[in-house]
């Protein structure tokens, strides 16, 4: 138990800060000594611990070959400090093939043909795992939003999502039971039933240090640093603020996001009888290597100010509070990060939860039984671009749709709003200016979207621009009309001229909107080269050459000049 | 098949009933514009919904009955084997030059130009050589010295010698390199690298290629890299329809998710072992033992993985620095580039402007084609001449047209550099032809599909240059493959959840705005290397026991080429058990992964090597069955008399047996085109593509997603489908990048977002589906196994067929590649 925080901190023969401490990675504890602090999950997982499956690609989130999953989380391993992992358990693309055995999914990598140059395969094999512990039955849409993060230049990701469909109907098929997968009340990625026997092999590779979890619902052997009264409060189903919540009977309501820990105080409402619990035939010291949770290791994170430190949101700070807007764990913003699952009394939905639900909208008794949880975010109201144009109305909240006393209490941080981190119209900004070609919507990736905030404006604009201007398209034939119509306005013709269009046989006193003066005039010279000397360098006329982004139309630098010479 | 007038009365019919849905204007004459085939031409969407849905089309994966027709065979040629490495791949224990370590590694930094042109008036590194931890720091002055005696930074090239390794005086372009340092910690490294102090004196950059004819010379060589024109018939014709057009190519990344990384290791004898992912490791050797100063036998390249090639990945500017620093520190050192860097110093395809004016007679038969071409080099030569030579030759596209005059020019700027990247110079052509059969087609009321089928080419008819195409030219079949396919089903029967819309999930998608094309292009591409170059290739077949083993240093970039050589041996000798050596330079070379010519030129050495190995199996037991080698043949691992009545196992026949053949193959040669008029004939072969692509585009916002693309390729044979469709796939990946969002922004020769945030690569959500209407199969005699190279033209066909449905969709001339929303929203 290494953290940052508590280890020791030294200074090395260059008096750069360093640190030891010991991560844990596939099961494995992996002491890493006299590391510079500031070196990242994949530098150590590579260069220090020999563990070169993750891949560099970007070293910015964006590729999604370093992919590892950190306490259970697909992140991006270089975005994460090494020294703030130490503790907590690492799965790397190692920890998924069992004795040089590809996982399933591996194999279905492979077999698929998403394997070309491979340098995206682990990180590709690591978010489909993810995706397939999160969500059993991925629709084609699902799968690609899972996907998006991971970018691949030799395929077009035909295969990878031919893999994804493959192996959850190999996995369906294996299992006997597979209405559990809705029923079974589970948050994040917890182990489920018996399909995670199957991708976490790590149990099997090293036995697990520390207490073991009896199985089969016995009694809990007591972990130092573990608050027992409160894993007590939850099998009673007593604890405050949990309103009679009735594990068994009325549990309607669940997300299936990954567990978020920016949020102890609200632990309460995880509501969640798995992890204090055992179920019967519920195999969770089998299956994942999730003691973690149960030995103690948030025991001490939420004793701890983290709001105050260098790393706002915690000693994982400059992992979470990246996470919930996609963009550390190489998901396009505005994605959906997890699925609303919501039960009814003979009837299950599933619903996609935004960026902005994640991590904070934790189901409570209080959340299922209003009637805003199935209304307002099944129909998409509650949107990331919303936030972005102030869209999102308060008074909305205060009419009672969203009860604001529950924003109040944190669940929501308003301050996180207003710093625009979930919002994906935001994220844009950070892009530096493309340049006048590409213009104000030169920023669409289609795997983040355009935020509905600022894609309505943009639809307004064009409808205002439509009313007033009237003919400028839409009523006349841009292509028919030349080049340059309708979205151009019309160009003086220009005649051409010079020695090389009449050698290439162009008539001369064809006009048109384009034109290539000096081309003519580096031909115009007997021996087919330009002499610098003859002509100044900064153009003759002064006129700037190049796209004008405002027509999109090539205008020449020495377009007045050149007529003259011609 | 729809027929045109059944789409048209389609359309109608629902446009009728819905005029709440306002567009009805622009649907109308976008559908009657294109015309082509296909109920949902220009249909919108939106107008759509209200629509009883028809039962969607079962989308079926292409490739399935294929894979099933031929699972009965085991091994061979037309087998659809998987790549051997593609489970360790997947596991991550695969290595790649990044993966690599070795006892006291150092680590190796650049430090890079931050000016597009600048003078270097001086250099200071004493403070990059204090910091603790820093082995070494070199510049241009370690470098061997030029001809005079005077530092020049050790230029070479592929074509000509002009990129210094280390910038020497001056620098030409944003990110040149110019020190190189070796520490302990790569981030000791940059840090070093970052303070090396240099006084700079900035020079004005030339960073408009139109300017580059008149501004003084870059370099001693001069800004013009080449100019090439065409003169095939007669100057004077002059159509009866005559369009016009000026066309824009940007300038795509090859973007490999694998940044450039190597690790050099010091050898007793004062050389130096490299291990890097190259494309051309004897090249590579040559050019780096130049710029070092030694013998070449005394540098030895090993080609570790390669993390993805759409481009030529021999960077010498990474590669020969991180030889030098071996050698200096005597240490090994690595150098992992960062994304940035990558971006900065890699060769990127070139951005064109081309200007076309076609004539066609009232029929619809091109008359006359007109073309001015400039491609911007960047700051050094690289490949660009002969990048020129393709656009140029290939300018008119795969149509006969019997008058051809181009004038086309590659010059010198102090943009980022421009080099070979899959389709070169074939690509912006074909963006440019096709965007004009398009124009020609709306001139003269044709539908784009007939315009092009009354002129396709076929073998026989005549390339500008003058050179007769002797190979298969099945365009005309392959257009008509792309349009005998059936559309894909409108997203109206597809769950409301499961509903693409441009701007993606969860974004601004109005179903109403969304309106849907359908475009057609067809491009091809030259085989091999053009213009003379020497193609030739080694490999070396031996059997012993069970196994055979190839070594061939023909490199296999993600492209499957060693899955094609264990083929081509397994189809030859009927052994199973295939080893491909790794490459190294110790071995005989065989040239650039490029231009798609190891299918060819290496699979034609590694057939006849295999072939000779076979005579001499063969021989003996001919001997023994008392009848000529020839009567004898391999077949399912068995040897048979040609009456079936004799016959062994080949593993049988082998026993004990160690046989060994080494073979090259050279293809008929090339000559280069010429200067005054360009004719000549330049290529070995080519190959033909035709797509179709349907796309929905938002037309409120210019928003583009392609639904799906349908291709059909001209591949002589297929020799394994399944890797072929791979390559189509990638091929229209990379097109769909190059057509919607793939753009490196440079302003005054400064990349302004070198990272994969500002420079957007398609993802899984942007992926089309992608149909394989047909491989046609018509052997290329000349080719080993009548195969042609597929790897370039899906990438180059691709952005022309996505341009063609965008116009189609909105009626707006699409006139720029990527397409910029403001071009598409109407």
């Amino acid at each position: 138990m290494t953290d940052f925080l508590t280890s020791p901190l030294g200074f090395g023969a260059d008096d750069s800060p360093r640190t030891s401490y010991t991560l844990r990675v596939n099961g494995v504890d992996r002491p890493v000594a006299d590391a510079w602090i500031g070196e990242s999950l994949l530098y150590v997982l590579r260069e220090r611990l020999g563990l070169a499956g993750a891949k560099g690609g970007c070293e910015q989130g964006e590729c999604g070959a370093c992919s590892v999953q950190v306490d259970g989380q697909l992140s991006a391993a270089c975005l994460v400090p090494a020294a703030l992992a130490a503790g907590v358990e690492i799965r790397t693309v190692e920890g998924l093939a069992e004795e040089g055995v590809p996982s399933d999914v591996q194999q279905a990598l492979a077999e698929s043909g998403a394997v070309q140059c491979g340098y995206c395969a682990p990180g590709l094999a690591m978010a489909v795992h993810d995706l397939l512990e999160r969500n059993h039955h991925p629709s084609d849409l699902e799968a690609r939003q899972a996907l998006c993060g991971n970018l691949c230049r030799c395929t077009g990701y035909r295969g990878a999502l031919a893999a994804v469909q493959a192996v959850a109907a190999a996995r369906a098929d294996e299992d006997e039971s597979p209405e559990d997968v809705v029923t079974t009340p589970y948050f994040g990625d917890g182990p489920v039933d018996g399909l995670l026997e199957v991708t976490s092999p790590v149990e099997e590779l090293v036995p697990m240090a520390g207490p073991a979890v009896p199985a089969q619902g016995g009694p809990v052997e007591h972990v130092e640093g573990y608050d027992y009264e409160y894993d007590e409060a939850f099998e009673g189903g007593e604890q405050a603020g949990d309103e009679g919540y009735d594990v068994e009977a009325e549990l309607p309501v669940y997300v299936d996001v990954p567990p978020q820990h920016g949020g102890y105080e609200n632990y309460e409402n995880y509501g969640t009888p798995g992890y204090g619990t055992q179920e019967p035939g519920y195999p969770q010291q089998e299956s994942y290597p999730q003691q973690g949770y149960a030995t103690g290791t948030y025991g001490q994170s939420y004793e701890q100010p983290y709001g105050d430190g260098p790393y706002p949101g915690g000693p994982f700070g400059g992992r979470f509070p990246s996470q919930s807007d996609g963009s550390a764990s190489g998901r396009a913003v505005g994605q959906a990060v997890g699925t609303l699952l919501v039960t009814e009394p003979g009837d299950s939905q599933e619903l996609p939860v935004v960026d902005a639900a994640q991590g904070e909208y934790h189901p409570s008794a209080g959340y299922a039984t209003d009637d805003h949880v199935t209304g307002e975010f099944q129909t998409g109201e509650f949107h990331t671009g919303e936030y972005a144009t102030g869209q999102f109305d308060t008074g909305q909240f205060a009419t009672g749709q969203f009860d604001t006393a529950q924003f109040a209490t944190g669940q929501f941080d308003t301050a996180q709003f207003a710093a625009g981190e979930y919002t994906a119209d935001q994220v844009a900004p950070t892009v530096p200016e493309q340049g006048g070609q590409a213009g104000q919507t030169g920023e669409l990736r289609l795997g983040s979207g355009l935020g509905a905030g600022l894609g309505a404006g943009m639809r307004a604009q064009v409808a205002a621009r439509r009313l007033a201007g009237g003919g400028t398209s839409g009523d006349q034939d841009p292509v028919a009309a030349g080049p340059g119509a309708g979205s151009t306005p019309p160009k003086a013709p220009v005649s051409f001229g010079g020695a090389a269009t009449s050698a290439a046989g162009l008539p001369t006193d064809v006009t048109g909107s384009f034109h290539v003066g000096t081309l003519s005039a580096a031909a115009a010279d007997a021996d087919g080269t330009a002499s610098p000397s003859d002509l100044p360098y900064e153009g003759a006329t002064g006129v700037p050459g190049g796209l004008d982004p405002a027509t999109g139309v090539y205008v020449l630098p020495h377009q007045h000049g050149q007529e003259s010479g011609s | 098949m729809t027929t045109p007038s059944d789409s048209t009365d389609a359309t109608g019919g629902h446009l009728g009933g819905n005029p709440g849905s306002g567009e009805t204007t622009l649907t109308n004459l976008a559908t009657v514009r294109e015309g082509a085939p296909g109920s949902a031409t220009g249909a919108a969407l939106g107008g759509l919904l209200g629509a009883t849905p028809t039962a969607p089309a079962p989308v079926d994966t292409p490739g399935t009955e294929t894979a099933a027709a031929i699972r009965a065979q085991r091994s061979g040629i037309g087998v659809s084997a998987l790549r051997e490495d593609a489970p360790a791949k997947a596991m991550g224990v695969y290595p790649y030059a990044a993966d690599l370590w070795a006892e006291g590694l150092l680590w190796g930094a650049l430090a890079r130009s931050p000016y597009a042109h600048a003078r270097m008036v001086s250099i200071d590194t004493r403070a990059a050589l204090a910091i603790p931890g820093v082995y070494a720091v070199l510049t241009a002055d370690d470098l061997p010295p030029g001809p005079d005696g005077t530092p020049n930074g050790a230029p070479t090239g592929p074509c000509i010698a002009d990129r210094p390794i280390l910038a020497a005086g001056v620098v030409r372009h944003h990110g040149e390199p110019f020190a190189a340092v070796a520490a302990d910690h790569p981030d000791t490294a940059r840090l070093a690298a970052a303070s090396i102090t240099v006084e700079w004196e900035p020079l004005p950059a030339l960073t408009d290629p139109d300017q580059a004819f008149q501004a003084p010379p870059l370099h001693p060589d001069g800004n013009i890299f080449r100019q090439l024109p065409i003169r095939f018939g007669d100057p004077e014709v002059v159509g009866e329809v005559v369009v016009e057009g000026m066309y824009q190519v940007g300038r795509q990344d090859p973007a490999p998710i694998g940044a450039e990384a190597g690790l050099a290791v010091p050898r007793p004898d004062g050389g130096v072992e490299l291990h890097v992912a190259t494309t051309d490791p004897h090249g590579d050797r040559d050019r780096i033992a130049s710029c070092l100063g030694i013998e070449p036998d005394r540098v030895r390249l090993v080609v570790s993985g390669v993390p993805g090639a759409t481009a030529d990945r021999d960077d010498l500017g990474f590669q020969a620095t991180l030889a030098l620093l071996a050698a200096r520190t005597g240490h090994p050192v690595k150098m992992v580039l960062t994304r940035e860097e990558s971006f900065l110093s890699h060769p990127h395809r070139h951005p064109a402007l081309l200007r076309y004016r076609h004539h066609a007679d009232a029929e619809g038969r091109l008359v006359k084609v007109e073309a001015q071409i400039l491609l911007d080099g960047g700051a050094y030569a690289d490949v660009s001449s002969e990048v020129l030579a393709n656009a140029a030759a290939l300018a008119a596209g795969p149509y006969v047209v019997p008058h051809v005059f181009v004038d086309a020019w590659a010059v010198r700027t102090n943009n980022p550099p421009s080099g070979r990247m899959r389709g070169e110079g074939a690509l912006q052509a074909c963006f440019a032809y096709e965007s004009q059969l398009d124009r020609l087609a709306a001139a003269l009321d044709l539908s784009p599909l007939e315009l092009r089928r009354r002129n396709v080419m076929a073998t026989g008819d005549l390339l500008p240059t003058g050179q007769a195409v002797t190979c298969p030219a099945p365009v005309r079949e392959l257009l008509d493959a792309v349009a005998d396919e059936p559309l894909p089903p409108l997203p109206v029967d597809r769950p409301d959840a499961e509903w693409l819309l441009p701007e993606g999930p969860g974004g601004a998608g109005e179903p109403a705005a969304v309106r849907r094309g359908i475009g057609y292009a067809v491009g091809m591409v030259p085989m091999l290397g053009v213009e003379g170059s020497d193609e030739v290739a080694t490999a070396s077949v031996r059997v012993t026991g069970s196994q055979a083993s190839v070594i061939c240093a023909a490199v296999d970039p993600g492209t499957g080429f060693a899955t094609l050589a264990k083929q081509i041996v397994q189809e030859v000798l009927g052994v199973d058990d295939v080893y491909i050596a790794p490459v190294d330079t110790d071995q005989p070379a065989s040239g650039p992964s490029a231009r798609g010519r190891q299918t060819w030129v290496a699979g034609g050495a590694i057939e006849r090597a295999a072939l000779m190995v076979r005579q001499q199996l063969l021989q003996p037991l001919a001997a023994r069955f008392a009848m000529s080698p020839e009567l004898l043949s391999i077949k399912d691992g068995r040897i048979t008399s040609y009456d079936g009545v004799l016959g062994m196992p080949v593993l049988e026949a082998l026993e004990g047996k160690d046989l060994w053949a080494t073979a090259q193959c050279r293809p008929h040669p090339t000559e280069p085109l010429n200067p005054e008029t360009g004719q000549g004939d330049a290529f070995v072969g080519l190959g033909f593509c035709a797509m179709r692509a349907v796309v929905d585009v938002d037309i409120d916002l210019g928003t583009v997603r392609v639904v799906e693309v349908t291709a059909a390729q001209d591949v002589g044979r297929a020799l394994n489908p399944r890797q072929i469709e791979a390559r189509i796939e990638a091929g229209v990946t990379q097109g769909l990048g190059l057509a919607l969002m793939e753009d490196l922004t440079v302003a005054e020769g400064h990349i302004l977002a070198p990272s994969l945030v500002g420079y957007r690569l398609p993802t899984a959500l942007d992926a089309p589906d992608i149909r394989v209407a047909a491989l046609i199969e018509d052997r290329d005699v000349v080719a080993p196994f009548g195969a042609k190279a597929v790897g370039a033209a899906p990438a180059v066909v691709a952005p022309a067929a996505i341009a063609a449905a965008v116009r189609a969709a909105t009626g707006m001339p699409i006139t720029r590649l990527p397409i910029p929303p403001e071009d598409a929203a109407v």
